[in-house]
């Protein structure tokens, strides 16, 4: 069940506020529960699983967590992602059983372990007090805003308001949440359109129009898609009353990829910000901004595990190693000017290397990018089926929102008009167009769901 | 106050949602999802209350400003709705050979072994590739599409049952559909990709006198309106009426999950022949196409191929002296539907 989902807007949410409305006492109690039938619904008994690693981990901090306990706490935890998502991959790089092993990955497993983690890790520097109630830890790790595709949620950053569950903003988790499914539906399903139906051919069939195309399109579709998600996340987390934190701050405003990644996916860069690189620098004495081979290595490092995070496959290695690499070219020649130039580099580092992110193979991605500047590829021009009124108009759209300068002045419009409440005729036509598009295009899972 | 008119707003129009449970609708060409809890999300997106309503208010809308509202459909010239085929759309871009020699050569091994079998049994069997709606309205395609009419690839059919020595049994439908079709009275819908009833009546005139048979039906032709929310679904066009039709008997003979199968016939048959009809939707006792033949034959009756494969067993039921297989485009020019119908027959 995703929240773009009928199912999920007219069955599961009326419900569960309906009840919170009813029984306001309760509402700990129902939300953990709602949120044991999230997880299970998407992932049936995994539920139990991850139940026995929040009681784990719940129970091990218990236990006036040493550096060893710490270690130990982190391995288990690491241990359940590795089997649940990494064992078939080394299995099939480095072939240490014949067996077939087949583990399925349960959706939110990555975002599961890193909430546990986080809870260790803070505990361990005094961050944050042990917890001494197990439904608000449980809370804290399955909420369904945040189990399947995060945000990543830190213990310190919620365990108060998790204890209070005060829901004051029901108008800005509806404008969260409505904010976000029309970035899912009317903009990243749309382009996604496209971009499917490229990815779908075989390489030496996409032409280089398609080609250039569709690495620009896939990053508009990508950013929407997880944006959306995230807000719709974020709205929902005011429902219940606990404020998630924002992942996302107009990523394609950045003039560098140093910068991209204080602004994409903020919830997993600060967290192996703080939880790896930072600790790594300090194992090892390294300095901050050092010129060092070290200092360097390390950037390297977090990104090449950044990649691994995001998907078991070469794919995402290379992304991230791509990724750690133009970073450190930027640090070392102190890349920083704002202007036409370095724009141009930016956007165009940045789309070729999500070609890696969204290819199944590395081969299928060299060729795309290969197509790019082979004008003799092919001369089926996909694009042309997707000329008409309703794509260009979101494909604008989805331009124009992804600037930070047009959609602070789109948001000052809307904030005009909800004063002056024309904002509920507006309302009502892209509800209807919302619903309609959920009906005809019933399933299209979140990208970040196979993360 | 505003947790008030939430409640009022999200809980209580959720306990009045009129749910239908109904699994058939005219909308669409499948059965509906049925309640099943595995299934669920299927089933509240298929029986969401005023689905029809809504999708087809929204086709509208979209339609009038020439967007298809559906990643699987296109919208051509005159705003027709054609069903995409990635195959049809860039064959000739991608320069793919269409049926190479040694899927050819498998054809012909299938088709032989098939007619063998006829004759083992006593029964003809007959071929009829049903053209696309794309083949039929190529004209109305749109710009980026290649405007094919396809007539290579029912060539290179016709030549296939030539070498085997059968060129008799395989009956193109192509060029009368094309032929027939005209502005005020088109053989294939506009906005789904079926032929109408005039274009189903059309393939069995073409059927009928493939098979050296004088077609002595005479139906009447009206003019059907279809009012809103219908608009684009279907269209405002010449309906054959068979209310003439005096069907004498009605014998059920088999039955699945999913369809009974009967067979017709009327006392002014002037044929002996017993016909079995094996094809798809097309072929539909609702486009009527059954009743084109019933005064041609002694009994006429159809099985569906979404549904059943021609098997030994079904022939020993249906008792025909006559199978015609009709098959559309899209899924006839496949080398595996003749490996697969050989393998059914003869296993």
């Amino acid at each position: 069940m995703v929240f773009s989902s009928l199912e999920f807007i007219f069955l599961f949410l009326p419900i569960l506020l309906g009840l919170i409305y009813l029984f306001p006492n309760y509402k700990k109690i129902i939300l953990i529960l709602f949120s044991v039938l999230f997880l299970f619904i998407a992932e049936d008994f995994f539920i139990l699983t991850v139940s026995f690693l929040a009681l784990f981990n719940f129970l091990l901090v218990k236990l006036q967590l040493s550096k060893f306990l710490l270690g130990i706490g982190i391995f288990i935890n690491l241990s359940i992602l590795f089997i649940y998502k990494y064992l078939n991959f080394f299995n099939s790089l480095f072939n240490f059983t014949d067996r077939i092993i087949i583990v399925a990955l349960p959706l939110g497993i990555s975002f599961i372990t890193f909430h546990a983690i986080s809870y260790l890790v803070d505990v361990y520097r005094k961050k944050v007090p042990v917890e001494k109630s197990f439904s608000d830890f449980y809370l804290f790790m399955f909420m369904f805003p945040q189990v399947i595709a995060g945000p990543i949620t830190r213990y310190s950053n919620v365990y108060k308001k998790i204890k209070i569950l005060s829901n004051k903003y029901y108008d800005l988790g509806i404008y969260y949440f409505i904010l976000g499914l029309s970035q899912k539906i009317l903009i990243a399903d749309q382009l996604g359109q496209y971009v499917d139906e490229v990815y779908s051919l075989s390489v030496n069939l996409i032409s280089s129009y398609d080609s250039f195309f569709v690495m620009f399109l896939y990053m508009l579709q990508l950013y929407y898609d997880f944006s959306g998600y995230t807000n719709m996340a974020i709205g929902l987390g005011f429902f219940i009353g606990v404020k998630l934190p924002i992942n996302f701050k107009f990523p394609f405003s950045s003039y560098s990829i140093s910068e991209f990644w204080h602004r994409w996916h903020i919830s997993l860069s600060s967290f192996i910000r703080d939880y790896l690189f930072i600790p790594i620098n300090k194992i090892f004495g390294i300095s901050k901004n050092e010129n060092s081979l070290r200092y360097y290595s390390s950037i390297m490092f977090c990104f090449i595990l950044s990649g691994l995070w995001h998907g078991a496959n070469l794919t995402f290695v290379l992304w991230g190693l791509i990724h750690g690499a133009l970073v450190v070219f930027e640090k070392a020649l102190k890349i920083n000017k704002r202007n036409i130039f370095s724009k141009t580099y930016f956007i165009l580092a940045l789309c070729l290397s999500f070609v890696y992110f969204r290819s199944e193979n590395i081969t299928f991605a060299n060729n795309l990018i290969g197509n790019i500047i082979n004008f003799d590829s092919s001369e089926n021009y996909v694009f042309l089926q997707f000329l008409n009124a309703k794509f260009l108009l979101m494909l604008i759209a989805s331009i124009i929102f992804a600037d930070k300068h047009y959609c602070l002045i789109a948001r000052n419009l809307l904030r005009k008009l909800n004063n002056s409440k024309i904002i509920y005729f507006l309302l009502i036509p892209l509800c209807y167009i919302l619903l309609n598009e959920m009906l005809i295009n019933s399933f299209k899972p979140f990208i970040y769901f196979r993360f | 106050m505003f947790r008030k008119l939430l409640f009022f707003f999200l809980f209580l129009p959720l306990l009045l949602i009129p749910i239908n449970f109904n699994n058939i609708s005219d909308f669409e060409k499948r059965l509906l999802v049925g309640f099943n809890l595995s299934n669920f999300s299927s089933f509240f997106n298929d029986h969401f209350p005023y689905r029809e309503e809504l999708i087809s208010s929204y086709i509208f809308i979209n339609h009038s400003i020439g967007v298809s509202v559906h990643p699987n459909l296109f919208i051509g010239d005159d705003g027709l709705l054609f069903l995409k085929s990635q195959d049809n759309i860039t064959d000739k871009q991608r320069n793919i050979i269409f049926l190479n020699d040694s899927k050819q050569e498998n054809i012909k091994k299938n088709l032989e072994l098939i007619y063998d079998y006829a004759e083992k049994e006593g029964i003809s069997i007959y071929f009829a590739a049903i053209p696309d709606q794309q083949t039929v309205h190529y004209k109305k395609l749109p710009i980026w599409h290649t405007k094919l009419n396809n007539q290579d690839k029912f060539n290179v059919m016709q030549k296939i049952f030539k070498e085997i020595g059968h060129e008799n049994n395989f009956i193109d439908l192509r060029k009368p559909l094309i032929k027939f079709n005209k502005q005020n009275s088109p053989t294939y819908y506009l906005y789904e990709s079926h032929w109408t009833n005039y274009g189903s009546m059309i393939a069995s005139k073409k059927i009928l006198n493939h098979l050296n048979m004088i077609d002595k039906n005479m139906y009447l032709f009206k003019k059907m309106s279809f009012v809103w929310p219908d608009l684009y679904l279907r269209e405002n066009l010449l309906h054959v009426d068979i209310s003439n039709l005096e069907i004498h008997n009605k014998q059920l003979l088999y039955e699945d999950m999913n369809e009974k199968y009967f067979r017709y016939n009327t006392k002014k048959a002037i044929g002996n022949d017993n016909l079995l009809i094996y094809g798809d939707s097309f072929t539909s006792e609702n486009r009527n196409f059954p009743f084109y033949m019933i005064n041609n034959f002694s009994s006429v009756s159809r099985v569906s191929s979404n549904h059943q494969t021609l098997s030994h067993s079904l022939i020993k039921i249906f008792e025909p002296s006559i199978v015609l297989i009709c098959i559309a485009e899209r899924n006839f020019f496949e080398e595996a539907l003749f490996n697969s119908i050989k393998n059914n027959l003869i296993n």
